[in-house]
């Protein structure tokens, strides 16, 4: 916080100087400007706002939760998630995978199309005992390897600490895709940078939950802020068993899966 | 020193190239670039303006409150309205009715949800479709199977 | 049933998102520092044996320097963004190192061929006229100081930058490695011994490339080979080729060994999907053979013609910037065709023909280098000058 006060200062000092050099309509620009400011700590001047909402990046930390066990892998998430993100076809900010494991240990995986046209019914060979679905998405990971191998600074840790890509600075290297272990990059067809799920960043914004959680049927999905005082999803996190994906790798993801069993990709 | 006036002299192109390096780059780096960390804060502001296509969680209750108080008094209470329809954004746009709303009648979104599957958690009512229709393998199940039966015209309470 | 419990990728893991161009990339870094090398092993260590091909591996090391870049723009979503790796470079990246590793190396060897060539250059620029004349007192820097004294002073400068270039050559290419065998998200790549293989494979592929060159442009020019010169290049080749291969096999055998989850996938993936490109060319072709063809050279050389033992360490030279190549391929394109999920394959990479990053591209990209090299020679002969010229200052032996 000291750090984003000091910021303030400064921009203060500077709006104040080109309110003096630029006249009336720069004073009344600049007091604009000053008023936003102390309203509100990242608004950054005139029309820099986060739209009308008031929002505050370092006042959240957003953490995500999957329920595998009340997954029915109906792919409304995948859908909306295209459609809200306008994700190219093929490509998946987020998806569902099912799996079938077999007695002796086998697991049978697919994930037709990730999901996004529901699953049909699939005639095993061998004797399932179990069967469940997985939604994946970016893990939002703390300790990224993909924004950690940008060699641009295009991929970033938001101060909410969501994993994001600065789609006018990605030179469209794919090295993130590469470092990616769980499969949530790709390099968009059209715009040749890389893409994946922002956790719906203009939603959140807008004090908004993401699309695939909104538009989960069952809440397998759900959005938690860590830093929100008695937040449902920080107190399941806090007091179930929780797993993450690929824990061995040190990424430190902010999504949390509850059910989850070894299997798991 | 003697005799190593040309060594200097390429010292000296050398520095003038890195001098001349350092500069041009200052000037390139974007305004806001690392202004919170090692990224251009403004990709923060142009990611967040990105156009809302899914509504507020009460988007459509604001104006079809009729329909809405149906669908809470049913078994789909949870489902939001954009699930089995589309986005606010394809109807409604700035205040301002774009479009009407995607009705999707077809059984093929029921099975979405519906269709049993191994895999589907059985808290969830589910059917094998053919033989919830008493149909032989060869026949084609009907467009509106689902509704026909289900909640008279729609599914909004079934 | 196992083929289905097998074979589950990702589905953002369709594409190969590092196609031809990034194969060709470490392998021209690769041509780079071996062919520095070699240039060190005469102006730093004092093989004087070497003295035949010394300007030659310096000219070829900046002729490919010169297109090592290209790949990479071609490869690139975004090409005309590539300067924001210098702009902001981010530290925490190996790749982000690029800009830094590649300028320094380019100046480094830059000067140390301008200081080379310097007295061929004041004598270009004294002989001609019009804007030739003007181009080379340029290029002199308007100093036209040939002393023995000055001469003294450049050999000097030549060491010391030698020596400076091999670590930056090192690190040139060790680079490239360390950006391969740091993804620790893909189980083929993540070794601590990546970059030591690239670069024990990238001074192989540079020795060989200046045997092969050395012997062709002789031969073209109707010189004569140099046998000692021939028999000190293949030795080297020799050692270096099988330090290459044992580090290579070593991988492999760890990985094997130790059992772990990484094996699961990497042994379906070298024994099945790249079986014929790994064991076949790499191990097989391009490794038993030149291993085989150079022994001979190295431990036989008293019964060797000179012609005889001119064509086997050309024929092994060749196979062997082949097995170079498809180590690179092996990896980039290896550790590429297996999702991320560790349990699922890819349909195998074919590269396109033409387009961006197609074959034809890689070709014209492998050709540039030869052309700045017979340019260069038009004007400044990479032949060595005669020997008398130098004998009096001579400080590399």
């Amino acid at each position: 916080m000291s750090q984003m006060k000091k910021r303030d200062l400064t921009r203060r000092q500077f709006l104040e100087i080109a309110a003096v050099g630029a006249g009336g309509m720069a004073v009344v620009m600049a007091g604009g400007g000053l008023a936003l400011v102390s309203a509100n700590t990242v608004t950054r001047g005139l029309g820099r706002a986060f739209g009308e909402f008031e929002y505050d990046p370092t006042k959240h930390r957003y953490i995500y939760l999957v329920d595998i066990e009340k997954c029915i892998g109906c792919g409304s998430c995948v859908r909306a998630c295209e459609l809200e993100n306008r994700v190219p076809k093929h490509f998946f900010r987020t998806w569902i995978e099912r799996y079938h494991i077999s007695r002796s240990g086998e697991s049978f995986i697919d994930s037709p199309n990730g999901g996004r046209d529901g699953f049909e019914p699939q005639v095993m060979g061998a004797d399932v005992t179990k069967a469940f679905f997985v939604p994946k998405l970016c893990n939002h990971c703390t300790n990224s390897p993909c924004v950690q191998l940008c060699p641009v600074g295009a991929s970033y840790i938001s101060p909410e600490g969501l994993v994001l890509v600065d789609s006018e600075r990605c030179i469209g290297c794919s090295y993130c895709v590469q470092a990616c272990p769980y499969g949530s990059r790709f390099i968009h067809p059209e715009t040749h940078t890389a893409s994946k799920c922002s956790l719906c960043y203009h939603r959140l914004t807008k004090g908004l939950k993401t699309a695939c959680v909104q538009n989960c049927p069952t809440g397998a999905r759900k959005l938690g802020d860590a830093k929100t005082l008695g937040d449902e999803v920080a107190q399941i996190i806090a007091t179930s068993e929780v797993h993450l994906l690929k824990p061995e790798l040190h990424t430190e993801p902010k999504c949390y899966y509850l059910g989850h069993s070894g299997e798991v990709r | 020193m003697e005799h190593t006036k040309h060594l200097w002299r390429i010292a000296l192109l050398l520095g003038l190239l890195l001098s001349s390096i350092v500069v041009v780059r200052h000037f390139l780096v974007p305004d806001s670039f690392g202004e919170e960390g090692y990224y251009r804060y403004d990709a923060l502001f142009e990611e967040s303006a990105k156009e809302l296509i899914h509504g507020a969680p009460d988007a459509c209750a604001e104006c079809h409150d009729d329909v809405a108080a149906v669908k809470a008094a049913g078994s789909h209470a949870a489902v939001r309205c954009e699930v089995c329809h589309a986005p606010l954004a394809t109807h409604v746009k700035d205040g301002e009715v774009v479009a009407p709303m995607k009705i999707n009648r077809s059984y093929k979104l029921c099975a979405l949800c519906h269709q049993r599957l191994v895999a589907r958690p059985a808290g969830i009512a589910q059917v094998d479709l053919r033989e919830h229709l008493e149909l032989g393998p060869e026949d084609a199940i009907p467009h509106e199977a689902c509704v026909e039966c289900h909640g008279g015209d729609s599914a909004h309470n079934p | 049933m196992h083929e289905q419990a097998m074979n589950y990728l990702f589905p953002n893991d369709v594409h190969v998102m590092w196609s031809l161009m990034i194969v060709l990339y470490p392998y021209i870094t690769g041509l780079v520092a071996g062919a520095f090398i070699v240039s060190s092993l005469y102006h730093v260590f004092g093989h004087g044996e070497l003295r035949p091909v010394a300007r030659l591996s310096m000219v070829a090391s900046l002729a490919f320097l010169a297109v090592a870049t290209t790949p990479l723009l071609a490869h690139l979503g975004h090409p005309e963004r590539a300067m924001n790796i210098m702009i902001t470079p981010h530290f925490t990246s190996a790749m982000s190192a690029f800009g830094l590793i590649y300028g320094i190396y380019l100046i480094l060897v830059l000067v140390e061929i301008w200081l080379i060539f310097r007295v061929e250059i004041i004598e270009l620029a004294a002989h001609s006229r019009g804007f030739k004349r003007r181009f080379f007192s340029l290029v002199a820097l308007g100093v036209y100081d040939v002393s023995p004294e000055a001469r003294r002073n450049d050999k000097r400068v030549i060491v010391v930058l030698a020596a400076l270039g091999i670590p930056a050559a090192c690190i040139l290419h060790g680079y490239v490695g360390f950006m391969f065998g740091s993804v620790k998200a893909n189980a083929f790549w993540s070794t601590p011994l990546m970059p030591i293989i690239f670069l024990f494979s990238a001074v192989t592929s540079g020795i060989a490339m200046i045997l092969v060159l050395y012997e062709a442009l002789t031969k073209f020019s109707g010189r004569r080979i140099d046998g000692v010169c021939v028999q000190s290049l293949a030795q080297w080749l020799w050692l270096f080729a099988t330090m290459t291969v044992t580090l290579e096999l070593l991988e492999i055998i760890t990985l094997s060994y130790a059992q772990n989850e990484e094996w699961l996938i990497v042994k379906p993936l070298i024994t099945d999907k790249i079986a014929f490109s790994f064991i076949g060319i790499q191990m097989i072709f391009g490794s038993l053979i030149p291993f085989i063809l150079l022994g001979i050279v190295v431990l036989m050389r008293k019964y060797l013609t000179d012609t005889l033992r001119h064509v086997i360490a050309f024929i092994a030279a060749i196979i062997l910037l082949i097995q170079v190549f498809s180590m690179r391929w092996n990896v980039v394109i290896g550790g590429q065709i297996f999702s991320k999920s560790g349990i699922g394959f890819r349909e195998s990479y074919t590269p396109e023909l033409l387009g961006r990053e197609g074959i034809v591209m890689a070709l014209v990209i492998l050709i540039i280098p030869f052309i700045i090299m017979s340019v260069f020679n038009h004007f400044l002969p990479l032949a060595p000058p005669p020997e008398a010229e130098e004998d009096s200052t001579e400080v590399a032996t």
